[in-house]
C-alpha cells in the first residue's frame, strides 16, 4: 500500500505541475516579446518547484529531489535577470515538468521514484548547462543572448549544492555534449515524436469538432511544444523551425487571435503529416530531410500574417482575403506535391508552383513509416506473465510427473511431454530475459559519481566500465544500484589515496577504479576494484572487538571473514565522519540489499595493492535447475549448479576428528560431511553414513557432503519466497512447489555449510 | 436535499470498510472462544501437510501451499504457550493477512461471525501472569458469553517477552 502522505504529494504536485505549465509557456513568450519577464509570475513558478521540492525531499523522493532542485536554481537565475526565458529555458523548464509528471507516475506505480535516473539526468544536465550559460561561465551553443554581467552576485545567490558542483560542471561538459545524441537517444527521439505527433493529431481532430475547446488546443498545443523542444535538443533545425511556426498558429488560436477553422486545422493537420513523415525518415537514415522546406516556410508565414491581421475587427475586410487565398493556394499545392506525382497540372501558374517543381520529393517518401523496435509494457503485466509462466512450470511437472502415471510406460506421452517440456522451457527463457537490461544504465551513472566524489576528495580516479553489455534482472539492478554507489564512494573515500601519497609510495598518481560485470557459472559477478591501500586487517579486527562483535582480539580469523566485519551495522574504521561515508551505514545497505536478492559479497583486499569487491548475484531470481533429495519425510530441493557429484561412501574412507567432525575421503580430497537430518531436526531412514548417499556441494572454495535418503529426480524448481513472516534462514533460500502440490524447501548450500560449522564449532 | 445526500454518503460509507467494523471472526482454542477482526481473514482452509521449515519459533510450524502460494502456519495453541494436541478434522486453518503478508492460523475449531458493538468491549484485564494474555485486545461480551478478542497484530508480530516477563514474575 502506498503511503498516504505519498498520495497526496502525488496529487498535489500534478496539480502543481498542469500550473506550472502554461506559467512557463506564457513567462517564455513575453520574454521573447519583450524582452521582459514578469517577476510575479517567475515568483509563482519558482514557489511551486520549491513546494515539490520540499515535500520530495521530505519524502525522500531525490530523484525527484534533485531534477526540481535544479530548475529552481535556473529560475532563480531567471528571477535575477541573469538568464533569460528563451526558448531553449521554456522548453527545458516544461520538460523538467514533463519528468516530474513522469516521476509522479513513478511513484505512484512503486512508492520510489528510482526507475527514471536516466531521464532526469539528462534533463539534469540540461539544466546546470543552463544555469552555467546564465551565470555567463561558458558561452550558449544556441542562437544566443548576451550574456548578463552579474556573475559574481549569483556565485553568492546561488548557495549550497551548486557551489561545490561548478568546478566539476565544468569538465563536464564535453562528455554531456557527447552524450547528446546517441542512437539510443535517436530511437527514443522518434518513438517519443510520434507519440507527440499522434496526440496532437488526436487534439486537433477533436478540435475540428469542438472548436471551442480550449483543453483540446492546449493539448495540441503541449504535444507540439515538447515535439519542438525535442526536435531543437536532438539537432534538427528544421524541423524545430517548421513546427515553432506551427506552434506559432496554434498560440493564435490558443490567445483568440484567430479561429480554429476548419481550412486551419486541415493546415495543421498536413503540418503533422510533414512532421511525421520527416520523423520516419530519420528513423529510416538518420538524416532530417523535409521536402519542400521552403515552400512549407511561406505556406506556414501566411497562416501566421493572415492570423495576425485576423483581429476580429477586422476580420471581413479585404486585407484579409489575399493571404487566406494564398494560403488556399498554397496548401492545395502541397497536398499535390505528394505523390502519386502531379498528373493534372495544376490550373494556377504561381511561382509556388515553380518552386515545387525545383523540390520534388524523393520516391520513397510516402512509403516509409515509422519501424518501432520496441513497445512499452506495464511493468506489473510483465510481472504477471512471468508468474504465469512460473505456475506453468509447476504444472506442466505436475502434468508429466503425475503420481497416476507411476509404474506405466507410454511411449506417446513420453514424447509429448518431452516437447511440452522443451517449449515450457523455452517460453520461461524468454519471459525471463524480457525482464533483463543492461548494466550499462547503472554503470553510467557512476561516472558522474566518480567524477563529483574524486573532485571533492581531491583524488585523481580513472574510471574504468567492463562489460556494460551484462543483462541483469531489472529488479536486481535496481537493488544493486545503490549498493554500488557505496561501494564506490567507499572505494575513493577510503581505498585510493590522494595523489601525492600514491607517487611517495610509486603508485601511479591517478587511482584506477574497475566496474566490471561477467558472467561467471551460474551467477552474475559484479566487481569493483580499486588499486588503492586495502583493507586495513588490524584495523578492522581492533574495530570489531571494540564494539564486541568479535570476543577477543586477534583471533583466528581467515580474511574474509575480518572483512565481513564491515558489513555491520554501525562499523566504521573512518576515524571522523565525513558527508562522504564513516557512519558506517552504507555498508550495511550494501548487505542487506544483496541479500535480498539472495546473492554474496566476496572480499579481496591486499594491504598496499587494493581491494575488490565481488557481488555474486544469482543469474534468475525466478527459476533454478535442481536436485530433489529426500531426507525421511522432507524433501529438499538442491541448485544444480552447486552439485559437485553425488557418491555412496564405504565406512573406511571416513575419518571423525576429536571434535566430532566427519571427514570423508574422496579421490585426495577430505569433504566435511554435513548430516542434514541434525540441522534440521528430521528423522532419516538411516543415520548411517554408508546408507545413505552423499551429495558433494561446492561454494566458494569449500565443499561439504550432504547426507541424504535419496535422490528423486531432477527438476526445474519455481522459486517462492517463504513469505516475509518466516525472514532469512540460514541454510534455506527459498522454497518450490512440487508437481504434487507438496513444498519442497531450496537449499543454501553456502549458509549450510556455515551453519554446520559454526555448529561444530559450538 | 443536502439531508438526502447525507444519507446516500452513509450509504456509500456503509458499503465500504464500515461493514466490517465491529464484526468479528471467532474460534475456539481450547475451552474458550476467541475472536479476530474479520477485515484480517481471507479464508478458513482445512487442515492441510504442513512442511517443516528449521530454525523458526516453536509456534510456526512450517508453510503450506495454498494455491501456489506459500504462506507460513502458526499454531495458535503454542502460541498461547498451551499444550499441544493432535489435528483433527475440525482443525482449521485461518489465513489472516497483514501488512500484505498471509499468515494461516491454526486453530481448534472455527464457530462463527458475529457482531459485538464497541460498547459491549470491555478492556483487557490489567493484572495477568499468563503469556498469552498480551495478545488481548477488548473482552466482548455478548448473551452472557464472553469472547475474547485478539489483537492480530500482537499475535503474529508481537516478540517472545516470556523470557523477560518470567524473570519478573
Amino acid at each position: 500500500m502506498i503511503d498516504e502522505n505519498a498520495l497526496s504529494f502525488i496529487s498535489e504536485s500534478r496539480e502543481m505541475i498542469d500550473e506550472v505549465e502554461p506559467y512557463l509557456i506564457e513567462l517564455g513568450q513575453s520574454s521573447i516579446e519583450s524582452g521582459e519577464v514578469n517577476p510575479e509570475t517567475t515568483n509563482l513558478i519558482f514557489r511551486l518547484f520549491h513546494s515539490v521540492k520540499g515535500t520530495a525531499g521530505f519524502l525522500g523522493f531525490n530523484v525527484v529531489v534533485k531534477v526540481t532542485h535544479e530548475a529552481e536554481t535556473l529560475l532563480d537565475l531567471v528571477r535575477n535577470e541573469q538568464a533569460k526565458m528563451d526558448h531553449t529555458n521554456t522548453d527545458l523548464l516544461c520538460r523538467t515538468c514533463d519528468l516530474v509528471g513522469l516521476l509522479l507516475n513513478q511513484i505512484e506505480a512503486t512508492e520510489s521514484d528510482a526507475g527514471l535516473e536516466t531521464e532526469a539526468e539528462s534533463i539534469i544536465k540540461e539544466l546546470e548547462h543552463r544555469i552555467l550559460v546564465g551565470k555567463g561561465q561558458i558561452p550558449d551553443t544556441a542562437p544566443s543572448e548576451p550574456i548578463n554581467q552579474k556573475t559574481n552576485t549569483v556565485q553568492t545567490k546561488t548557495d549550497d549544492i551548486q557551489k561545490e558542483n561548478d568546478s566539476a560542471e565544468q569538465g563536464q561538459e564535453e562528455f554531456d555534449l557527447k552524450m547528446l545524441i546517441s542512437p539510443e537517444m535517436m530511437q527514443r527521439f522518434t518513438e517519443e515524436s510520434d507519440e507527440q505527433l499522434q496526440q496532437v493529431e488526436s487534439a486537433l481532430l477533436d478540435l475540428e469538432n469542438d472548436p471551442e475547446d480550449n483543453e483540446l488546443i492546449l493539448e495540441a498545443f503541449r504535444g507540439l511544444h515538447s515535439f519542438k523542444g525535442n526536435c531543437g535538443f536532438t539537432g534538427f533545425s528544421k524541423l524545430e523551425k517548421l513546427s515553432h511556426k506551427t506552434e506559432t498558429i496554434l498560440d493564435a488560436i490558443k490567445s483568440g487571435k484567430a479561429k480554429a477553422e476548419p481550412e486551419t486545422i486541415q493546415s495543421l493537420l498536413h503540418m503533422v503529416d510533414v512532421f511525421r513523415q520527416a520523423i520516419a525518415g530519420i528513423s529510416h537514415n538518420g538524416k532530417e530531410e523535409i521536402d519542400n522546406m521552403p515552400l512549407l516556410e511561406d505556406f506556414l508565414d501566411d497562416i501566421i500574417a493572415a492570423t495576425k491581421n485576423t483581429d476580429p475587427a477586422v476580420l471581413n475586410q479585404p486585407k484579409v482575403e489575399k493571404p487566406k487565398v494564398e494560403q488556399e493556394e498554397a496548401l492545395y499545392l502541397l497536398r499535390k506535391s505528394q505523390p502519386p506525382p502531379l498528373v493534372e497540372k495544376s490550373a494556377f501558374e504561381t511561382k509556388s508552383e515553380k518552386e515545387l517543381q525545383k523540390t520534388k520529393p524523393p520516391e520513397q517518401a510516402k512509403s516509409r513509416s515509422i519501424v518501432r523496435q520496441d513497445i512499452r509494457v506495464d511493468l506489473t503485466k510483465l510481472d504477471s506473465l512471468i508468474n504465469l509462466v512460473g505456475e506453468l512450470v509447476i504444472a506442466e511437472a505436475m502434468v508429466t510427473r503425475n503420481p497416476d502415471l507411476k509404474g506405466y510406460e507410454f511411449e506417446n506421452f513420453e514424447r509429448s511431454s518431452t516437447h511440452l517440456n522443451k517449449i515450457v522451457r523455452d517460453l520461461q527463457d524468454m519471459t525471463l530475459s524480457v525482464r533483463m537490461i543492461p548494466v550499462a544504465g547503472i554503470f553510467r551513472k557512476m561516472i558522474r559519481l566518480v567524477h563529483d566524489l574524486s573532485t571533492k576528495a581531491g583524488k585523481k580516479i580513472e574510471l574504468k566500465l567492463l562489460g556494460e553489455d551484462t543483462e541483469i534482472d531489472k529488479t536486481v539492478s535496481e537493488l544493486i544500484a545503490d549498493p554500488l554507489v557505496h561501494l564506490v564512494r567507499n572505494a575513493i573515500d577510503h581505498g585510493i589515496e590522494p595523489p601525492q601519497e600514491r607517487t611517495a609510495i610509486g603508485k601511479k598518481a591517478t587511482g584506477e577504479l574497475l566496474l566490471e560485470a561477467k558472467h561467471e557459472g551460474g551467477e552474475i559477478w559484479i566487481v569493483i576494484s580499486d588499486d588503492g591501500r586495502g583493507l586495513n586487517r588490524e584495523k578492522i579486527l581492533q574495530k570489531g572487538f571494540e564494539k564486541g562483535l568479535i570476543p577477543e582480539e586477534g583471533m583466528n580469523m581467515s580474511d574474509q571473514e575480518v572483512f565481513e566485519l564491515i558489513f555491520q551495522p554501525g562499523f566504521s574504521t573512518a576515524d571522523k565522519i565525513t558527508d562522504v561515508s564513516g557512519r558506517g551505514v552504507g555498508m550495511d545497505v550494501v548487505k542487506k540489499n544483496i541479500e535480498k536478492i539472495k546473492g554474496h559479497i566476496d572480499i579481496h583486499s591486499k594491504p598496499g595493492q587494493g581491494s575488490k569487491m565481488i557481488l555474486r548475484i544469482p543469474l534468475t531470481l525466478a527459476i533454478i535447475d535442481g536436485m530433489l533429495v529426500r531426507v525421511g519425510k522432507a524433501q529438499y530441493t538442491i541448485p544444480l549448479l552447486s552439485i559437485r557429484e553425488s557418491i555412496q561412501v564405504e565406512e573406511d574412507k571416513i575419518t571423525t576428528t576429536m571434535d566430532g567432525q566427519e571427514l570423508v575421503q574422496v579421490r585426495n580430497e577430505l569433504i566435511p560431511v554435513v548430516r542434514l537430518y541434525e540441522l534440521h531436526n528430521i528423522v532419516p531412514d538411516s543415520k548411517n553414513l554408508h546408507e545413505g548417499l552423499l551429495v558433494i556441494v561446492e561454494y566458494r572454495d569449500e565443499s561439504a557432503g550432504i547426507l541424504i535418503d535419496e535422490i528423486i529426480g531432477e527438476q526445474q524448481a519455481v522459486i517462492k519466497g517463504l513469505s516475509n513472516y518466516v525472514g532469512n534462514i540460514k541454510g534455506i533460500s527459498g522454497c518450490t512447489i512440487m508437481g504434487d502440490g507438496e513444498i519442497s524447501l531450496i537449499l543454501d548450500t553456502g549458509g549450510l555449510i556455515k551453519k554446520a560449522q559454526s555448529r561444530v564449532a559450538a | 436535499m443536502s439531508e438526502e445526500i447525507e444519507i446516500l454518503n452513509e450509504d456509500l460509507y456503509d458499503d465500504g470498510e464500515d461493514t466490517m467494523k465491529d464484526r468479528y471472526f471467532t474460534f475456539h482454542v481450547g475451552k474458550e472462544e476467541y475472536g479476530i477482526e474479520i477485515m484480517y481473514v481471507i479464508e478458513v482452509i482445512g487442515i492441510q501437510k504442513i512442511t517443516e521449515v528449521p530454525d523458526m519459533p516453536v509456534f510456526v510450524k512450517g508453510v503450506i501451499n495454498l494455491r501456489g502460494q506459500v504462506i507460513p502456519v502458526m499454531d495458535v495453541r503454542s502460541r498461547f504457550g498451551m499444550e499441544e494436541r493432535q489435528y483433527d478434522e475440525r482443525t482449521c486453518i485461518v489465513v489472516v493477512t497483514i501488512k500484505d503478508s498471509a499468515i494461516g492460523l491454526l486453530v481448534d475449531m472455527v464457530s462463527d461471525v458475529i457482531d459485538i458493538p464497541e460498547t459491549d468491549v470491555d478492556p483487557p484485564p490489567k493484572i495477568s501472569r499468563k503469556p498469552g494474555s498480551r495478545f488481548i485486545k477488548g473482552l466482548g461480551k455478548i448473551d452472557n458469553q464472553v469472547k475474547i478478542l485478539l489483537d492480530v497484530q500482537k499475535l503474529l508480530y508481537d516478540e517472545e517477552l516470556e523470557q523477560v516477563s518470567s524473570i519478573t514474575e
